[in-house]
């Protein structure tokens, strides 16, 4: 069986000069083959343009999947943002003001030394800085 | 004639329903919007003089695109005989062919059409939905970054591939 006419998916998909879908039409009134070819380019288009408008659109499609997704990766998002850190009343009470007082007033003082400084405070449990700072140094 | 008269005088709706399918397949073939509505008014005219041939449970849309092809054809013949278009008045004079679905087209079922598409290969499958829904060449082209020969070419091998899934046909090369 010979092959149809070589440009007859062009001529039907309207892609030739006027001149050649002319010589187009003059080949289709006596070729039985290409008639057969162009019932069936007619048919077939037919059937998939008539499935296509059933098919959703696209974006019917996409936007709830896209929304469906949004949803998600906000609740993964808070799910597994960090807990804000409370402070913790317990510590807070346990530490004297004087501490509180010399770690934020001078970096240095922010260091654990068995000793804290009486700062004239009278009656205190603690040892006076002077005494202990002379213990030190005698070693 | 009876249930062409019936259809004229009561529900018409049925060809109201195919006329746009009709007519834009009748400009790809006419490319001239006068041209296309005489082929449409003779398609439907042929129609419904065979209205009452038609058989029950066949796919209308199927057997108004046969009239329509054979009208056309008829036309073809007709220009070629004259060298030049054939008016309206010419083509009521040609005898009327039997419109039939061939069938094959009548057997095949949407969810076969619709396997058949998903099958191709998605390079073939985009060009052919595109162009489905009424897309051009150049919209195609530019939609999918590829040249608009290459629209064609994949159109014509997704349109082989579909008949050989959907019939067994051999795929020319």
């Amino acid at each position: 069986m010979n092959s149809p006419h070589p440009d007859l998916n062009a001529f039907f998909d309207q892609q030739l000069s006027a001149e050649d879908a002319d010589a187009v039409r003059t080949h289709l009134a006596d070729c039985a083959q290409c008639q057969r070819e162009l019932h069936a380019l007619m048919q077939l288009d037919a059937r998939v343009e008539s499935l296509e408008a059933r098919r959703p659109k696209v974006w019917t499609r996409v936007v709830p999947l896209v929304a469906l997704a949004a949803v998600a990766l906000l609740g993964v998002f808070f799910a597994s943002r960090e807990t804000p850190v409370t402070p913790v009343a317990p510590v807070v009470q346990l530490a004297s003001a004087r501490q509180l007082d010399a770690r934020v007033s001078w970096r240095e003082g922010d260091v654990w030394r068995p000793y804290e400084p009486s700062r004239g405070v009278q009656g205190s449990d603690s040892v006076s800085m002077t005494t202990l700072a002379a213990l030190e140094a005698s070693g | 004639m009876r249930g062409g008269l019936h259809i004229v005088r009561g529900d018409d709706s049925v060809l109201r329903e195919h006329r746009d399918v009709l007519r834009r397949y009748a400009l790809r073939l006419c490319r001239n919007p006068t041209d296309a509505d005489d082929l449409v008014q003779d398609t439907l005219t042929r129609a419904l003089a065979a209205w009452a041939t038609l058989k029950p449970g066949t796919d209308t849309r199927a057997w108004l695109l046969s009239i329509l092809h054979n009208v056309f054809i008829d036309s073809c013949r007709k220009q070629k005989q004259l060298g030049t278009k054939v008016s309206s008045e010419l083509a009521h004079d040609l005898p009327a062919p039997q419109p039939e679905v061939e069938p094959r087209w009548a057997q095949i079922t949407n969810a076969e059409v619709a396997t058949a598409i998903d099958s191709l290969d998605p390079s073939f499958r985009d060009v052919y939905r595109l162009h489905a829904r009424g897309e051009g060449y150049d919209s195609i082209s530019r939609s999918l970054g590829i040249p608009k020969i290459t629209v064609g070419t994949r159109l014509t091998r997704a349109r082989k591939k579909m008949r050989a899934l959907l019939f067994g046909e051999e795929e020319e090369s």
